[in-house]
């Protein structure tokens, strides 16, 4: 397979060592808007920039079919070549592009963590975030990282390609019957509805017309999944969250003889590369075999698991500021913004504290 | 039996009650965890190491209204008991109460919390039946179990506020509360779905969401690892209800003790078998 990457940065430097690394890979492909013809490009007054961008980014789209673009946050540099990143965001958002976006020389510290899932709060519905520690480090695993982004837009779309009744039918529960259909998991229908509580603005605009309505909802199904549903861990767990729902450390979790006992609880669907994820209510389902406790299990007996809490049966939660374990005792009551099918997200409550007047609770 | 999964369980209706709750505006406050005492006679009690709360939730259903006379706060606190064996039935008693305070913010931020109403719902244990107790019953009453700190405690952290900011005021007579209305068996999780039915489903019938949110609600209600939803009272009431009608009197244990002539003109079967 090859793909097409588009990327929107005014760093020579920075597009050098990207260039690099996806001349390394063989497959990929890395363009830049001179090489797509999006530079320089004069607008008249006849209608809307906004129209005007992008109409001309889907005549780009057509001729070089881009898998995923990659937008920096600062083009200053480019004044004059190129337009600014909201207008590429909002015009590949409306042709149906998956974009990832990022903004170079920020520390990853816990108030950069919070802007940064505010921020999916506010625009999740137009860009994946490029986690920090991938800027600065050798290009091999940001364009690493960025392949596997596109792999899951790409088991997207071939999913709602192969069965084009799933956009004609008309689920009652819209976007988690959807995505319950691909992820052919439907269980998950009610528990996605807990992702639609806060405000949904995802898919509104998807009606809009007929042309490429499929392009569209692969990306915002995509933001969706990968940005709320998989950030804040509820039906789908990432490792952290996993071990935290066994209450054992990610060591102890990660002793082949525990891993073992839950094989079959793997998640194998979209951005299934960005983690090791598991289906909640599998996990769920072994623990119930076990009393309630994975220690329980004959063939893991004598092992020694380290616990999060010390209480054994009870669950762990994530801190989804600092990405780690906590007890049920360190968390806070959930702000507003963790949507309601987060079961297991949680804030650290010292963190909380220290936070607390920027949170709006 | 080892009840691991009954506390796995008690986590998970956080999850369930999360939805329905937050979308209408409200927040909840879930006790994180059960706390399991052995009590003698092979019987375990749980009881949630905090009350319930649900702050800002709606004062009825329908109502949109938001305002500091519109708003409430609703505690639940209960406990239940079960047998420590392999097979269910498990159940021996439990009982839940709720309370429902007016809240009103103050513009100083002061919350002001007035009891407006409390409801105590009982599942009598068998082995101790009380005379002319309905077996499951319901009355207006305060709990004890819910103290003034604990629910100071609980609004400060909800609302990120001191406790001292916090006013609780209980001086109303609630309701007639000797009166005790036989139901059908309430415990915490009864009493839950109860609430999340009559204040969280605003709008119910034209979204899919507010609906498909409650059945899971009635799943979670009825999952398998309620190792309170099969009682040992339920049971005996069962046997003793035996009947074409499905009357209150057998609420009461001295149904037991009514004559062969009694049940048969009231068109019941014979429950005293090996007797007839």
């Amino acid at each position: 397979m090859n793909i097409n990457f588009l990327l929107i940065e005014d760093e020579a430097d920075f597009i050098r060592r990207i260039r690099d690394a996806c001349a390394a890979t063989k497959d990929i492909k890395l363009l830049t808007p001179e090489d797509v013809g999006i530079c320089k490009v004069q607008f008249d007054t006849s209608s809307p920039i906004e129209e005007q961008v992008e109409r001309h980014l889907m005549q780009m789209q057509d001729q070089y079919k881009i898998d995923l673009v990659i937008l920096d946050t600062d083009l200053s540099h480019a004044a004059g070549e190129l337009r600014t990143q909201t207008e590429y965001r909002k015009g590949f958002q409306a042709i149906g592009v998956p974009l990832c976006r990022y903004r170079k020389g920020q520390a990853a510290n816990v108030i950069q963590t919070l802007e940064r899932i505010k921020r999916i709060g506010e625009d999740g519905s137009s860009a994946i975030w490029v986690p920090n520690n991938l800027l600065q480090g050798a290009s091999g695993a940001l364009v690493g990282w960025m392949k596997k982004v596109c792999n899951g837009f790409v088991a997207l779309s071939d999913s709602l390609s192969k069965d084009g009744r799933i956009l004609q039918s008309k689920t009652p529960v819209g976007p988690p019957g959807i995505l319950a259909e691909i992820l052919g998991h439907p269980s998950l229908r009610t528990d996605l509805l807990g992702y639609t509580a806060q405000n949904f603005v995802y898919f509104g605009g998807v009606e809009r017309d007929k042309q490429r309505k499929r392009e569209r909802y692969v990306c915002q199904l995509g933001y969706w999944l990968y940005n709320h549903i998989l950030t804040f861990p509820g039906p789908i767990l990432n490792e952290v969250a996993s071990a935290a729902y066994l209450n054992l450390t990610t060591e102890s979790f990660n002793n082949l003889q525990v891993q073992n006992l839950i094989k079959n609880c793997r998640y194998a669907g979209p951005f299934h590369e960005l983690d090791n994820y598991y289906w909640k209510d599998k996990l769920s389902d072994v623990l119930d075999g076990l009393n309630g406790d994975i220690a329980t299990a004959p063939s893991i007996k004598g092992l020694e698991l380290e616990r999060i809490d010390k209480d054994t049966f009870a669950s762990a939660y994530y801190c989804v500021l600092n990405r780690e374990a906590i007890t049920a005792d360190d968390a806070a009551p959930n702000p507003d913004w963790i949507p309601a099918g987060a079961t297991l997200a949680r804030i650290k409550n010292s963190d909380l504290d220290e936070l607390g007047p920027m949170l709006k609770i | 039996m080892i009840f691991g999964s009954f506390h796995r369980y008690w986590s998970e209706w956080e999850g369930k009650l999360d939805l329905p709750i937050t979308k209408c505006g409200a927040k909840l406050c879930f006790p994180k965890a059960l706390s399991q005492v052995a009590v003698g006679n092979g019987l375990i009690k749980f009881t949630p190491v905090t009350p319930i709360c649900i702050y800002k939730a709606p004062q009825k259903s329908a109502s949109r209204k938001r305002n500091g006379s519109h708003m409430q706060t609703i505690f639940i606190t209960g406990d239940f008991t079960l047998r420590d064996v392999e097979e269910p039935p498990y159940l021996v008693s439990a009982n839940c109460s709720i309370s429902f305070f007016d809240t009103k913010i103050e513009q100083d931020g002061c919350h002001v919390l007035q009891e407006r109403d409390a409801m105590h719902f009982d599942i009598e244990s068998c082995d101790q039946p009380r005379a002319f107790h309905p077996v499951f019953h319901v009355q207006h009453d305060r709990s004890n179990a819910l103290i003034d700190d604990d629910i100071k405690t609980l609004i400060a952290q909800v609302s990120r506020s001191e406790k001292n900011m916090i006013q609780v005021v209980r001086d109303g007579v609630i309701g007639v509360q000797h009166l005790r209305v036989p139901t059908p068996q309430m415990d915490i999780f009864s009493v839950l779905t109860m609430v999340v039915a009559d204040f969280f489903c605003k709008d119910g019938e034209k979204d899919e969401r507010v609906k498909q949110s409650f059945i899971s609600v009635l799943e979670q209600l009825g999952h398998q690892n309620n190792f309170a939803r099969h009682g040992v009272v339920a049971e005996e009431l069962r046997e003793r209800a035996e009947a074409t009608y499905f009357s209150p009197q057998f609420w009461y244990p001295e149904s037991k003790q009514q004559t062969r002539h009694d049940l048969h003109s009231a068109g019941v079967g014979c429950f005293a078998h090996g007797q007839c």
